[in-house]
């Protein structure tokens, strides 16, 4: 049986890239860098055997000709992101196994509780997840499972849904034969517009929509699950910025968690920052 | 209107410098399987993002393959929101 030790929530931002890069070259405070590095302190502690994380694909892979909404990668290792983001954003390459065994469990598992997984033996993580995983894990000797969510193509999975699969995916690892400490990872975002008519129309703290991310950081907090699913709605998600949606990983995140209220809640230069104590100490 | 030939042909000039390089002087090469209309066509070939994101063009994808040819990003991003401003926003589900 597998245990759930922590779960970490957190952005994804490529835009930090460069920044965070240099503040680890210098001894000079960044509030942002020392986020991320008590993070991947707290993740060290939790002593993980596997890191699950839950991401998504900006259009580099996963497309429209062939876009599943939940999908499990599973080839032997994962690398990325693609050339592309590389030089956009000065991201270095992350490489790490794939803990396939549990992957292939997870799918598994899914459809004993009505969720059809897909998954893929041959794919690669953009930086969705090099991002995080460059300053949370640099090591890059984690295994890892990643789960895909379709956040980018409409129709796209609703919020409940994505709380129903983290529920799912909780129990899936819960019911892994291998006794490991699993460290759930999500990846995401909150209010955000890229590409649309107000990107960069930001507030004073840099947020597209403040009210947006201050109810869900509370909501997280508090482990206030109708709230979240109601910041989740299509609708609401659209005002608060085009892209948004990142927001559903979170929701994934929240499911795996059973909703239970964070052990820390809060945004660094807008960004969230998230983590759940929730296993036996090694 | 084909936005799935609009955003496959935008994934493709993000990614591949070479289709990107060969835009204008080879179209028919550099969006070799993207099924696109006449306005569709025109209007990539002038990178011309407003007509692009009224037709349903993923703003994602517009804006990475827009700014990702540009040599000034600001500047890009300033024509770009000019151009798209007007629509609001079209849906852009294929």
């Amino acid at each position: 049986m597998s245990t759930i030790v922590g779960a970490l929530g957190i952005t994804h931002s490529p835009n930090l890239v460069r920044r965070l890069l240099a503040a680890h070259r210098t001894d000079k405070p960044d509030e942002l860098r020392d986020a991320f590095d008590e993070m991947r302190r707290q993740l060290a502690e939790w002593h993980p055997d596997v890191l699950v994380i839950i991401g998504c694909d900006h259009l580099n892979q996963w497309f429209m000709d062939n876009m599943a909404p939940f999908l499990v990668g599973k080839p032997p290792r994962v690398a990325g992101p693609s050339p592309h983001e590389k030089a956009r954003f000065g991201l270095p390459r992350y490489e790490a196994p794939v803990d396939q065994a549990l992957a292939r469990h997870l799918v598994a598992a899914g459809f004993e509780q009505d969720i059809d997984l897909a998954f893929s033996d041959e794919c690669a993580i953009d930086h969705s997840f090099t991002m995080p995983l460059t300053f949370l894990r640099p090591e890059q000797d984690v295994p890892l499972v990643p789960l895909f969510v379709n956040v980018m193509a409409p129709p796209l999975p609703p919020a409940q849904r994505c709380v129903t699969v983290g529920r799912a995916l909780r129990a899936a690892i819960e019911s892994a034969p291998a006794p490991q400490r699993v460290v759930v990872i999500g990846s995401g975002h909150l209010s955000l517009e890229v590409g649309g008519p107000r990107m960069r129309d930001v507030d004073e703290l840099g947020r597209y929509d403040g009210q947006f991310d201050e109810e869900a950081m509370t909501a997280f907090a508090e482990g206030d699950l109708d709230t979240l699913l109601r910041l989740g709605g299509a609708g609401r998600m659209l005002n608060a910025g085009n892209v948004t949606s990142g927001f559903l990983a979170f929701l994934v995140l929240a499911g795996a968690v059973s909703a239970l209220p964070a052990s820390r809640a809060d945004c660094v230069v807008r960004s969230p920052f998230l983590y759940w104590d929730l296993g036996p100490a090694r | 209107v084909s936005r799935y030939g609009v955003d496959k042909a935008l994934r493709r000039l993000i990614h591949d410098a070479g289709a990107r390089d060969a835009l204008q002087d080879h179209p028919d090469a550099a969006l070799e399987g993207c099924e696109l209309d006449e306005a569709e066509r025109r209007a990539l070939l002038a990178w011309d993002v407003g007509t692009l994101y009224q037709l349903g063009a993923h703003p994602f994808l517009l804006w990475n393959a827009f700014s990702g040819i540009a040599a000034d990003r600001e500047a890009a991003r300033k024509d770009y929101l000019a151009a798209i401003r007007p629509h609001g926003y079209p849906d852009y589900t294929t």
